[in-house]
């Protein structure tokens, strides 16, 4: 899952890249695979939470945040594990200016 | 995550603000939080765009800046930026080094529009105040690096 919502974020336009807090606090790892910017934690009513930490380009964050939660939901489902999924949680860490 | 007040925010989401910091909104199916770090980056850089800024920070900040920097742990975007974050509204401390032959006010004025600009865009942030503190000039010569003196003795 935390693949699949990763996956999903950077696919949006104005998600630069996954953020691991720094010290690597926001990461999942994937078998040998370190995955920056998204935890995954057991929610009480059986299903997943999803938290994803993100740098983005400058743009306006909470709508884009809005978009990445949409694109998750849609990615996890893509992946069938959609009844699985609880709630997204989007924040983001920081930002990116593309000019020089 | 803890919250202090909420308030409603458009299409029926919530607005509230973290105690770790960062703007949050909620929606039915999750949050979206803006952290500190953000606001404070969106004003140095729309402080950066502003013709006549040569650099931000005060002596001490800049020099630890630059080292900071050279290591690889630090962001110049950042330095002499503080931010005062509340539920809707940002306040934004700058100290800036300013271009000798640039009018002080017309840049401080400059500065101040493009931040508005910048971070209520981005961040959907209000900015109530931006306070600028001129810490130097900087002039043309100053980047010179004096030439090595050539050995007194062979």
């Amino acid at each position: 899952m935390a693949a699949a919502a990763l996956s999903a974020a950077l696919g949006v336009a104005g998600v630069v890249r996954g953020h691991d807090g720094g010290d690597g606090r926001y990461v999942t790892a994937v078998g040998e695979e370190v995955l920056p910017g998204v935890v995954v934690a057991a929610e009480g009513a059986g299903g997943y939470g999803v938290d994803l930490y993100l740098t983005a380009a400058l743009v306006a964050l909470p709508p884009l945040g809005e978009r990445v939660r949409e694109a998750v939901v849609g990615g996890v489902e893509s992946a069938g594990l959609e009844r699985a999924l609880g709630p997204v949680s989007v924040t983001f860490l920081s930002v990116e200016h593309s000019a020089p | 995550m803890a919250e202090e007040g909420k308030q409603e925010g458009s299409q029926g989401s919530e607005i509230a603000r973290s105690a770790g910091g960062g703007k949050t909104l909620h929606t039915g199916r999750g949050t979206t939080t803006i952290d500190d770090a953000v606001v404070t980056k969106v004003a140095g850089i729309a402080a950066r765009e502003v013709r006549g800024v040569y650099q931000l920070g005060g002596g001490t900040s800049r020099a630890l800046g630059n080292m900071t920097h050279r290591v690889g742990i630090g962001d110049e975007r950042t330095q002499g930026v503080t931010v005062e974050v509340g539920e809707t509204e940002a306040a934004v401390d700058l100290i800036i080094v300013v271009e000798y032959g640039e009018s002080i006010p017309q840049v401080a004025e400059q500065i101040r529009d493009n931040i508005v600009k910048r971070v209520e865009g981005v961040t959907g942030l209000s900015v109530t105040e931006v306070n600028i503190a001129v810490d130097d000039l900087h002039f043309p010569g100053d980047d010179h690096q004096p030439a090595e003196e050539p050995a007194r003795v062979a």
